[in-house]
């Protein structure tokens, strides 16, 4: 009897260390691992950049291209990560756009997951926020259980 | 000669899983810390390695202060007779699903003692309601899970389950 549990991974070290923390600490061989991606839709709206000149759609190519990249690459080394510490764990991905704070939460929801796995920073690591704003929002609003891996600060 | 025995992933995850978790459930009087308890029992406490302990603070009342005196403030004996209740229903929750917990009574305000207590007791995973004894409908975070979840030293479970919708 399985369980199915939902972690949301990003670029940062911290998403390494909650995602290990979990297959370390808490997973065992008849879960169901969900690694979730959200990819912030790309902030390029003005139609000029800043010489005056049209923005070509070869540079909007090129940036999603890259942030694909940086998707597949970050989703390549999650798994590879779950692959090693524990190679019975069925894996599933997910890579879906949209701003993190509403997909893990939208996605959580959707496929009734048992508990939500996330690091407790993300991108932004500010050293006096003692919790990144997407793991706040989805401590306060995902419907389902939240658990926040925190890394141990080297003081 | 031998050859060393390689050891593998799974043997070398099954040496990790032998070393001991201590796991802390934060309860208090709301329906929801022991709805909470009994999802951790589920869902959570799989392993015999996982080490158990249901934790209630006892938040004492200040008395009056007399002018020129001191206040007094400690659990009054119905708190604690309170708290006694509280742990005795849990561990019997606990019993009902063969889990070996232990229970701790502490005092002082919740939030700060529990992150204490986390820190003291080398809590690796603490585990609290989403709501505790505020009464309000919609989803959100009670005001001790919340200090606990940005302050405790260790990991922290928030337990929220989805409302059935009649």
């Amino acid at each position: 009897m399985g369980r199915k549990i939902l972690v949301a991974v990003d670029q940062s070290e911290e998403s390494v260390h909650a995602l290990s923390w979990c297959l370390k600490s808490l997973i065992d061989c008849r879960d169901t691992l969900v690694l979730l991606f959200a990819k912030a839709p790309l902030a390029v709206y003005s139609a000029t950049d800043s010489t005056g000149l049209p923005v070509s759609s070869s540079i909007i190519a090129t940036m999603e291209g890259y942030a694909n990249e940086m998707a597949a690459g970050v989703m390549k080394k999650a798994t590879t990560l779950c692959k090693k510490l524990n190679d019975e764990v069925v894996v599933e991905t997910i890579v879906e756009h949209g701003d993190p704070r509403d997909v893990i939460c939208e996605v959580a929801e959707r496929l009734k997951v048992d508990f939500l796995v996330m690091g407790s920073h993300g991108y932004g690591l500010i050293q006096r926020a003692f919790l990144g704003s997407v793991s706040n929002h989805c401590a306060h609003n995902a419907k389902c259980p939240v658990l926040i891996v925190k890394m141990p600060k080297n003081n | 000669m031998e050859s060393e025995t390689q050891v593998t992933g799974k043997e070398q995850a099954a040496a990790e899983e032998e070393k001991p978790m201590n796991i802390m459930v934060a309860i208090d009087e709301s329906d929801d810390s022991f709805s909470s308890l009994r999802w951790a029992l589920d869902t959570i406490i799989k392993r015999p390695s996982q080490i158990l302990t249901v934790v209630h603070v006892m938040e004492p009342m200040p008395r009056y202060a007399f002018p020129g005196g001191q206040v007094v403030e400690s659990a009054s004996k119905a708190q604690q007779d309170n708290a006694a209740k509280l742990l005795s229903r849990a561990s019997e929750q606990c019993k009902e699903k063969s889990v070996n917990a232990k229970t701790l009574i502490l005092e002082g305000d919740p939030k700060d003692t529990i992150c204490s207590a986390v820190e003291e007791m080398n809590v690796n995973l603490l585990i609290v309601g989403s709501r505790g004894l505020g009464q309000i409908k919609r989803a959100f975070l009670g005001s001790v899970s919340d200090y606990c979840v940005h302050h405790a030293k260790c990991a922290v479970l928030v337990v929220r389950q989805p409302k059935r919708t009649t």
